[in-house]
């Protein structure tokens, strides 16, 4: 019996034979893995969770630094008018022998503007803590006072 | 005449299921934008200390450079001890790692923190060209 060899021909008939072309009608449809993708999401938003903060802040100038501000009209023809002084202690304001709380603090900024007087020096006391001299910058600037001077009781 | 569907052969068809991961993708990429656009990261320090409150000032971010001010006297800038010797070096350096074009320090102190510290701390003259801004914690106004 005579052995029959392969041919180049018989090789390409095998190649064409192997070759599968998808018809993308009868093979499975893939669809995109999203679990991965979720539990990074997840590790992001735990991170994120975490580590920030929802507080509401707000800021306050208190030192003007190389940005000082141009002389005004007012700095130049001095109508600051006369400063008005302020002693601060724990929780208290006083001007004069009047003495308010720290809350309270309005009533003064409208005797000033009734004064026409938009100039505050303020010496804190001892017992004056960071909250007093929050509360009162917070009612000037909302007031407008145009000039405000913080002293402490070692400068004086 | 009425056909009793459950009886009818189903062609050979599975049944697909719903699949909730699009979705939840979606819901939890919201939140993390919700919470990079709102939130602040913080140092666990940060926010140990209680803020002094006010009512009226506009709402910010927590900024940086940041100096906490301690009850206990210490203070930290954006997480590394300083001391008030090595306050102005700590600061300048922060400056150039934020690439800050404007040289703004903001202070962090604890609102039962005595006045007086807060007042020295203005009152440096080697933080003179440094405008210095007070962290408040807004709250919300009594009627």
């Amino acid at each position: 019996m005579a052995k029959v060899g392969r041919g180049p021909g018989d090789v390409a008939g095998d190649r064409q034979r192997r070759i599968s072309i998808p018809s993308g009608r009868n093979g499975r449809k893939q669809s995109f893995a999203l679990t991965p993708l979720a539990d990074a999401m997840f590790q992001l938003l735990i991170f994120f969770m975490l580590s920030s903060s929802l507080a509401p802040y707000s800021l306050m100038t208190l030192t003007p630094g190389s940005a000082v501000a141009a002389p005004t009209s007012k700095d130049e023809q001095g109508e600051f008018g006369v400063p008005t002084i302020w002693n601060l202690s724990a929780g208290v304001v006083r001007l004069g022998i009047t003495e308010i709380p720290v809350a309270f603090v309005q009533d003064f900024i409208d005797d000033m503007h009734e004064r026409g007087s938009d100039q505050v020096i303020i010496f804190a006391g001892k017992s004056a803590a960071v909250q007093d001299i929050a509360t009162v910058l917070n009612r000037l600037t909302v007031a407008g006072i145009g000039s405000v001077e913080l002293i402490s009781t070692e400068d004086r | 005449m009425a056909l009793n569907r459950s009886l009818l052969p189903d062609g050979g068809r599975q049944k697909s299921k719903a699949d909730f991961s699009l979705a939840t993708v979606n819901i939890v990429l919201l939140l993390v934008f919700f919470f990079l656009i709102t939130g602040t990261l913080v140092e666990t320090d940060e926010l140990a200390v209680d803020l002094a409150q006010t009512e009226d000032l506009p709402l910010d971010r927590l900024p940086r450079p940041l100096l906490l001010m301690k009850p206990d006297g210490t203070w930290s800038l954006d997480g590394l001890e300083v001391t008030p010797a090595t306050l102005l070096l700590a600061v300048n350096e922060s400056f150039e790692r934020l690439g800050a074009t404007e040289r703004v320090l903001h202070l962090l102190p604890d609102r039962t923190l005595a006045a007086d510290q807060l007042i020295s701390v203005l009152r440096r003259s080697d933080l003179a060209d440094v405008e210095i801004k007070l962290v408040t914690l807004r709250v919300r106004a009594e009627p």
